[in-house]
């Protein structure tokens, strides 16, 4: 079967926070701000329609949410139509399958949306729901959320080398600062390596500063057949390579703890289809959900030796004018985290990073860009690279 | 709103703890060994694959015949945190959380008490208690505490 090129055409997402609004009035604001970022777009060019979103029965009471999120978009399906969850990597993972289903030539146009609502009056009950993310039977009826399993991974990591609170605290000084350029970001206010010594401990050895935020938000893309591309666009970035491992759920199963094996996996099949190496990068959105993730990133993505992630972004070489710039729309840490959205709203980074429109956060002369989103107890790792010209 | 609604009765999805009884559980041996003192997994028939935790289909060779094996009373942290800020609603701060490494190789997650900062040690050995979970039904959960001296 012939592979046809596909390309992401439109992208625009809600601002993102403690939103006064609703789930599908996130929605709404991510989809007007994706058509108006593609003014040749419709919603009748729109074949197939994915909905990215984790726990809306929990947050918001709701469920068949891909049909209702097609509505309030305007969008009547004719080629697919399904909702796709991967907990925090939904959005990276519901990119890689209408990526399939164009590329194999089933849809032309299909549009991607990201949504979570996840503020909620009280906030306990959204702290309650998260609990749902782990191994219920096994491990949440021991209080396991996210903090204290990435604090756990820190723990190891500092263990086995040497890593400090100190370079944790950088990427969030870094993050902090990028994200507050980014217009849709949850936090726009940078801070300081003892900002985050003195925020509230959470889980030992994270800081609250060393956190992803609850957020609300929504995220929208549209990716089209290279024969359609022109129709929408000048603008569009390629998919250049994907790929994907997964791990499993129970925190006891998890195939490493200081070391991610499945990133190496899954970063290592979207190199090879892309035909690029880690030096190749020029720019990144990574899965910052706790600064100890970041630092793990770079080195199973290949930016440096295992091992040497601490000294990777205490040196500045993830900052600009380093080695490759990571984060620069602020990451989860800065621009939040609404879990379904996440994915969708780094891949509209991108498009913004490769041609010239992220304003004072721009990149010089970013031409290839990685994206990683992961979920659960670091086990299942999504990865997208783009490039500004076909391949 | 009715009498009948506001009498708040049992919701499932509010629940942190499964339902552990045979009616409601394939693996409901676990609890009942578990109420008994002793922490078991279960040890598939076919090819002696032994997982954590219990499964009543075996990853290895996909058989679905197992017995029930007891696990050691002490294993060894292999990583731990203590949690001080936003846990859920049931549980209380300080929350002591570790993975635990037993001699056969075994991990499971698993929360501490009976513990203090000075217990958060990698390598600190540590020993099985059982916990009554509270609530209308009788159920039973698996923690571990620091091993004292001798
Ligand atoms: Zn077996």
């Amino acid at each position: 079967m012939e592979i046809r090129r596909v390309a992401v055409v439109a992208g625009g997402a809600s601002k993102f926070g403690a939103r006064q609004a609703t789930y599908r009035d996130l929605i709404s604001e991510a989809g007007k701000a994706c058509y108006d970022s593609a003014p040749g777009l419709s919603p009748n060019d729109i074949e197939g329609f994915l909905l990215s979103t984790v726990m809306p029965e929990r947050f918001v009471f709701q469920t068949h949410v891909a049909p209702l999120a097609a509505e309030t978009l305007g969008v009547t399906p004719s080629k697919l139509v399904a909702r796709v969850e991967l907990l925090c990597a939904s959005g990276s993972s519901a990119i890689r399958l209408a990526y399939g289903f164009i590329a194999s030539g089933l849809a032309d146009v299909i549009m991607v949306a990201g949504a979570e609502k996840m503020y909620t009056p009280n906030p306990a009950e959204t702290v309650h729901h998260t609990l749902a993310a782990g191994d219920r039977e096994w491990d949440a009826i021991h209080g396991l959320t996210a903090p204290p399993s990435f604090a756990m991974v820190a723990q190891r990591h500092m263990k086995e080398y040497g890593t400090t609170k100190e370079q944790l605290a950088l990427v969030s000084v870094k993050n902090r600062r990028n994200g507050a350029r980014n217009p849709i970001a949850q936090f726009r206010k940078p801070i300081t390596v003892e900002e985050v010594y003195a925020s509230k401990l959470v889980a030992k050895p994270l800081n609250l500063f060393d956190c992803c935020p609850i957020t609300d938000g929504a995220a929208v893309i549209v990716l089209a057949a290279e024969h359609r591309v022109k129709d929408f666009t000048n603008e569009p970035i390629w998919i250049w390579g994907t790929g994907q491992a997964g791990g499993g759920n129970n925190a006891a199963n998890v195939p490493g703890w200081a070391e991610w094996p499945r990133l190496r996996v899954a970063a290592k099949n979207a190199y090879q289809m892309a035909g690029v190496a880690p030096e190749d990068i020029d720019v990144a959105e990574v899965h910052d959900c706790f600064t100890i993730s970041e630092i793990i990133e770079y080195e199973e993505l290949g930016f440096c030796a295992k091992g040497e992630g601490g000294k990777f972004i205490e040196e500045g070489r993830s900052d600009y004018g380093g080695q490759v710039v990571v984060n620069p729309g602020g990451g989860l840490i800065s621009r939040g985290h609404p879990f379904g959205a996440t994915g969708i709203a780094q891949a509209i980074e991108m498009k913004q990073q490769l041609h010239g429109h992220a304003g004072d956060r721009q990149v010089p002369n970013a031409e290839i860009a990685l994206t990683h989103n992961l979920s659960g107890f670091a086990t299942e790792h999504t990865i997208m690279i783009y490039g500004r010209e076909p391949k | 709103m009715s009498e009948r609604m506001s009498e708040q009765p049992y919701i499932n999805t509010m629940d942190v703890y499964p339902l552990e009884a045979a009616e409601q559980n394939k693996l409901y041996k676990f609890y009942d060994s578990l109420r008994e003192g002793r922490l078991t997994t279960t040890k598939c028939t076919s090819c002696g694959h032994i997982p954590w935790p219990p499964r009543t289909l075996c990853p290895n060779c996909t058989s679905d015949e197992f017995e029930w094996i007891d696990l050691p009373r002490k294993a060894r942290i292999y990583s731990c945190t203590v949690q001080t800020a936003g846990v859920p609603p049931v549980f209380e701060i300080p929350l002591y959380m570790a993975m635990v490494e037993f001699d056969n190789g075994l991990r499971m997650l698993t929360r501490l008490v009976e513990t203090t900062e000075d217990d958060l040690e990698i390598g600190r050995e540590v020993e099985l208690a059982v916990l009554e979970v509270p609530g209308p039904m009788s159920r039973v959960v698996h923690a571990f505490k620091p091993v004292r001296g001798n």
